[in-house]
C-alpha cells in the first residue's frame, strides 16, 4: 500500500478544518484526516509525527468539552506542521494579502485578542519572574502564542506565525521540564513579546494605510536566537509519548502553499474571535490580579455607536429636565410629579451606563509600565520593582491611551533620576531595590494617577539654580516648593548631568504636562530629600465631560471650566485701579492681577459697569492669573462638551459649547486663550506670575 | 455647481435649475433653495450668540444634541432688520463646503410653500457690477404665478462667511 503524501493530507486537512462545523460529524471527518495524516507521518518522523500525535490527544481532551476550541486547535496544529514539514522552503518575500473588508475584520479581531493576549503574557512573564514558575502560568503563556500562532496563519502573516511558533516551542520545552523559565530563556520570551506588540503595531498601520505590511527588521534575528536557543537544549531523554520534541523551525518560514490554502476559503472559516474568547474565558486564570473579569462575556460596539447613544441618553436628560421645570397646567399633579420622578431616575441611571460604557480599567496601561520599569531599570543598572494598586479603577478609554505618554515619561524620569544605584542605596540605608509604586483611585470627581518612588527625591536646590540659567526664574525668594518642582516641566529642563538614552535630554517632563493639562488635569510633585518623590496626576472622569461654573454678563450666559478657576469674589472700591483709567488691575491679597471684562471683551451690551456690583471669577492657566469680571455666578454644573463645529469662524475665545438644563446652548470659555491675552514684559512665561507679587 | 452654472449657456442654465424649491421670505423678497438641500425647519429656538463670530452668523442652536451654526441671510444679502418676523424660522440644510457637508441653520422670516419650477421659467440674474452685490447669491430668478422667486446658493453664502473670518 503506497504511502499518501503527508503534504497533501495536510492541505486536504487545511481546508476541511475551514469548512466543516465543530458538530460530531465534522469533528469526526477532522479526527479521520487528522490520524490519516499520523500515518503518513509515521514512516518519515521527526517533530512533525509529534506534533501530530499530540494534535490528536488534544483532539480528544477537548472534544468533550470544548468542541469549538477544537477547530482552533487543529488550524494551529496545521501551522505548526506545515512549518515542520517545509522548513527548507524559505521565500522571505512577504505575500501580498489582499485585503477585503473580511480580512480587514478579522484582522481588527486578531489585533484585539492578540493585544490582549500579549498583555496578559507580559502580566505572568512579569509574575513568573518574582514569584517563579507555575505549570499553570505555563500553560497560560503556551496558549497566548499558540493562539496568535493560529490565527497569524489564517492571515498569511507568515513572519508573527514564526515567532509566534517558536516562542511556542519555548513554552513546550519549559511545560516537559526540558529548560527552566529563567534568565535568558526569560528574557527570550520577553523579547518576543515586545517583538509581537511590534508587529501588531506595524500591522496596524500597514492596514490602516492600506499597504503591504513589511517584515519586521529585527524579528528574523530573534527566531533564529529562540531557534538556536531550543537547539542547544538537551536532547529529549525519555520518549514520551505525547510530548513534542525539541522543534527546529526554519528561521523564515514560507508563507508556502498550505498557508494559502488555509487562508483562501476564508469566507467559510469560522470566526476565530468567539472561540479566542472562549478559550480565553475558559482558561483558568493564570495570575491573581484579575480574577473575576476574565469569565465575563463580552460584545463588540463601535464606539461611534456608543458616543452617539451616550449623545442621545444626554439629550434625553435635558428634555426630561425641561419637562421637570415646566409650568403648564397639570404639571403640579401627584401622579405627574410622582412619573416625573420616576423618570429622572431612570435617565441618570441610563446615563450613568451609558458613561459607563466608554471606560476601561487602567490594567492595561498600568501593565505596560511594569514592562518599562522593568526594562528601564536593566538599562540602568539598578533594580527597581513596580508595585501597582487599584489598576481596577475606570476610566475613559480615550484617557488611558493618552495617559501612556505621561506615564512612560514619568516612569522613566523616576528610575533614571529618582532610584539611586544599588551602591548608593545601601549606603543611604535603604534597600538596594528601589520601589516604584503606581496606584489608580478615585478622589471625588476625579481620577488621581500617582507614581511614587522611594528614590532620593528632586534636589531643589539644584532645580532652582538650573531655572535661574535658563532664565525661568526671576526672584527666588518668592518661588513656594510646589512652584520649584514645576520647573521641572520645562520644555528642554534637565538636571540630568549627563544624557543618557533613557533620560537627560530634558524633553519628557514637558510633555507630562502638556498632555495631562490637554485632558484637563494637573500635575503634583510631592519630595523629601532621600525619602523619594510623588507626581500626582488628578485628571477629569471623562473627556466629555466638564465642570463648570455658568456665568452672566448681561443677557449671555458662559461656561468657566472649574478646573481653572482658583477664587470667586466681590471686589471692593480698594481692590480696584486702573492704568491709563483704561486697563484694569485687581489686587487680591497683596497680589496684583490683571482684570478683564468679559463684557468688552465678548461684546455683550447691558452688563453691569461697576465692578464693586458685580464678581470677580479669578482663573489661572499656564501659571497666569486673570480676573474676569462677571455679572454673577448663576451655578456649577456638569455639562457634555461639544464640539463648536464648522460655520462659526475660528471663535478661539472658546473650547467648545454644551447644552444647558434648559436645553439652549452656553459657550465655555478658553481660559488658556483669555489668560493668553495677557503678557509680561521683560520676563519669561514661568516667571510672569510672580512679577505681580509685593 | 455656480462654478459650472455660470459658465453654461442661458439654457443648460434653465435646465440644471430647474426642478423643486422651497420658497421663504426675507424682508420683502422671496427666496427659493433646492428641496434636497433642505433637512427640516425649525422655529421658536433661542440662538446663542457667538462674540467673534464671522460677519452674518447669528450663533449656534442646540438641534437634538448637535451644536450648529446659524446663518442671518440678512446680513448677507444687505437686507434691513427693519420688518423682520419676530418668530422667524431656521432652515437647516446640508451644505457643501471644502471639507465636507455641514449642517446649517438659516434664519429667514417665513417659509411659504415647495414648488416645481421648470427650466423654461427660469432667467439668469442681472449684475450690478458691483463686487458686494446680493446677485452674486443669486443663481436664478424664477417668474411663476406673476411672482418673482431668486434662486439662491446657500453654499456659496457659507462659504463667503467661512472665508470673512480668514480675513
Amino acid at each position: 500500500m503506497s504511502v499518501p503524501n503527508p503534504t497533501a493530507l495536510l492541505e486536504q486537512l487545511a481546508s476541511l478544518v475551514l469548512s466543516v462545523d465543530a458538530d460530531e460529524a465534522g469533528l469526526d471527518s477532522l479526527l479521520h484526516a487528522l490520524t490519516e495524516l499520523y500515518d503518513a507521518l509515521e514512516p518519515v518522523g521527526g517533530p512533525a509525527l509529534d506534533t501530530a500525535s499530540k494534535a490528536i490527544t488534544h483532539f480528544k481532551e477537548l472534544r468533550a468539552i470544548a468542541p469549538r476550541e477544537v477547530l482552533q486547535l487543529v488550524s494551529a496544529a496545521a501551522v505548526s506542521l506545515q512549518l515542520e514539514l517545509t522548513p527548507s522552503a524559505s521565500n522571505a518575500a512577504a505575500k501580498a494579502v489582499t485585503r477585503d473588508q473580511d480580512t480587514l475584520e478579522l484582522v481588527r479581531d486578531f489585533l484585539q485578542e492578540s493585544g490582549d493576549g500579549i498583555s496578559v503574557a507580559d502580566e505572568i512573564l512579569l509574575n513568573i519572574e518574582s514569584a517563579g514558575t507555575t505549570s499553570e502560568k505555563v500553560n497560560a503563556l503556551f496558549r497566548v502564542f499558540h493562539s496568535i500562532k493560529g490565527v497569524a496563519g489564517f492571515l498569511e502573516l507568515t513572519e508573527i506565525v514564526a515567532l509566534a511558533h517558536s516562542t511556542e516551542s519555548l513554552m513546550n520545552e519549559v511545560r516537559d521540564g526540558r529548560c527552566s523559565l529563567t534568565g535568558d530563556a526569560l528574557e527570550l520570551v520577553f523579547k518576543a513579546t515586545t517583538m509581537l506588540r511590534a508587529m501588531l503595531d506595524d500591522l496596524k498601520r500597514a492596514c490602516e494605510a492600506g499597504v503591504e505590511l513589511g517584515s519586521h527588521p529585527d524579528c528574523e534575528s530573534l527566531v533564529t536566537r529562540l531557534n538556536e536557543f531550543l537547539a542547544g537544549l538537551p536532547p529529549e531523554g525519555e520518549p514520551a509519548a505525547v510530548v513534542a520534541p525539541v522543534v527546529v523551525v526554519a528561521p523564515v518560514p514560507s508563507g508556502a502553499p498550505l498557508v494559502a490554502a488555509i487562508a483562501a476559503p476564508r469566507a467559510s472559516a469560522p470566526e476565530p474571535e468567539p472561540q479566542f474568547e472562549k478559550l480565553e474565558s475558559a482558561a483558568p486564570s493564570p495570575s491573581a490580579p484579575r480574577p473575576a473579569g476574565k469569565m465575563r462575556e463580552t460584545v463588540k460596539v463601535d464606539l461611534e455607536r456608543v458616543d452617539s447613544m451616550v449623545e442621545m441618553i444626554g439629550e434625553l436628560i435635558i428634555v426630561e429636565s425641561m419637562l421637570k421645570h415646566s409650568r403648564e397646567p397639570g404639571s403640579t399633579s401627584v401622579t405627574m410629579r410622582n412619573t416625573l420622578g420616576q423618570l429622572g431616575k431612570i435617565s441618570r441611571d441610563l446615563q450613568n451606563a451609558a458613561m459607563r460604557m466608554r471606560t476601561v480599567p487602567v490594567n492595561n496601561a498600568f501593565q505596560k509600565m511594569a514592562r518599562l520599569t522593568r526594562e528601564v531599570g536593566r538599562k540602568a543598572g539598578k533594580e527597581v520593582v513596580l508595585v501597582t494598586q487599584g489598576e481596577g479603577t475606570e476610566m475613559d478609554r480615550a484617557m488611558v491611551e493618552r495617559l501612556e505618554d505621561p506615564l512612560v515619561h514619568m516612569v522613566r524620569n523616576a528610575v533614571d533620576h529618582g532610584i539611586e544605584s544599588p551602591a548608593e542605596r545601601l549606603a543611604a540605608g535603604k534597600q538596594p531595590g528601589g520601589v516604584l509604586t503606581l496606584t489608580a483611585s478615585h478622589q471625588g470627581g476625579s481620577i488621581v494617577i500617582e507614581l511614587k518612588d522611594d528614590g532620593k527625591g528632586l534636589d531643589r536646590d539644584r532645580i532652582l539654580k538650573k531655572g535661574i540659567e535658563r532664565g525661568l526664574v526671576s526672584n527666588p525668594e518668592a518661588l513656594t516648593e510646589q512652584e520649584i518642582f514645576q520647573l521641572i516641566f520645562a520644555p528642554g529642563f534637565s538636571t540630568a548631568p549627563k544624557v543618557t538614552d533613557l533620560s537627560g535630554r530634558g524633553v519628557g517632563m514637558d510633555v507630562v504636562k502638556r498632555n495631562v493639562e490637554a485632558m484637563r488635569g494637573r500635575v503634583f510633585i510631592e519630595s523629601r530629600p532621600g525619602a523619594g518623590s510623588t507626581f500626582r496626576l488628578v485628571l477629569p472622569l471623562t473627556l466629555a465631560i466638564i465642570d463648570g461654573m455658568l456665568v452672566t454678563v448681561g443677557r449671555e450666559r458662559y461656561l468657566v471650566p472649574s478646573l481653572s478657576i482658583v477664587e470667586a469674589l466681590q471686589p471692593t472700591a480698594a481692590m480696584l485701579m486702573t492704568i491709563g483709567e483704561r486697563d484694569e488691575l485687581l489686587s487680591v491679597r497683596g497680589q496684583v492681577l490683571p482684570m478683564l471684562r468679559l463684557s468688552s471683551l465678548l461684546g455683550v451690551a447691558g452688563a453691569r459697569k461697576d465692578p464693586t456690583t458685580a464678581l470677580v471669577v479669578v482663573v489661572e492657566s499656564m501659571g497666569k492669573r486673570v480676573g474676569l469680571l462677571v455679572d454673577e455666578v448663576l451655578a456649577q454644573q456638569q455639562v457634555v462638551i461639544k464640539a463648536l463645529g464648522q460655520g462659526v469662524g475660528k471663535a478661539e475665545f472658546y473650547s467648545g459649547a454644551a447644552i444647558l438644563s434648559d436645553g439652549n446652548v452656553g459657550l465655555i470659555l478658553n481660559i488658556d486663550k483669555l489668560c493668553g491675552l495677557i503678557s509680561y514684559k521683560h520676563r519669561a512665561a514661568t516667571g510672569a506670575q510672580h512679577e505681580a507679587r509685593p | 455647481m455656480n462654478a459650472i452654472t455660470h459658465s453654461t449657456t442661458e439654457t443648460t442654465r434653465g435646465t440644471a435649475l430647474a426642478g423643486k424649491y422651497m420658497t421663504f421670505r426675507v424682508g420683502g423678497e422671496e427666496y427659493g433653495v433646492e428641496i434636497l438641500k433642505v433637512r427640516e425647519l425649525i422655529g421658536l429656538l433661542e440662538i446663542t450668540r457667538v462674540p467673534h463670530a464671522p460677519h452674518g452668523v447669528r450663533g449656534v442652536v442646540n438641534l437634538r444634541g448637535k451644536i450648529i451654526p446659524v446663518v442671518d441671510l440678512r446680513t448677507h444679502l444687505g437686507i434691513s432688520n427693519d420688518n423682520a418676523a419676530a418668530r422667524p424660522v431656521i432652515i437647516v440644510a446640508q451644505l457643501q463646503t471644502a471639507s465636507g457637508p455641514v449642517t446649517t441653520g438659516v434664519v429667514v422670516d417665513q417659509v411659504l410653500e415647495v414648488r416645481n419650477i421648470a427650466a423654461a421659467h427660469i432667467e439668469p440674474p442681472p449684475s450690478f457690477g458691483r463686487e458686494d452685490e446680493a446677485t452674486r447669491f443669486i443663481l436664478g430668478i424664477a417668474k411663476t404665478d406673476k411672482r418673482v422667486v431668486l434662486l439662491i446658493d446657500l453654499d456659496l453664502v457659507l462659504a463667503e462667511t467661512n472665508l470673512s473670518l480668514v480675513a
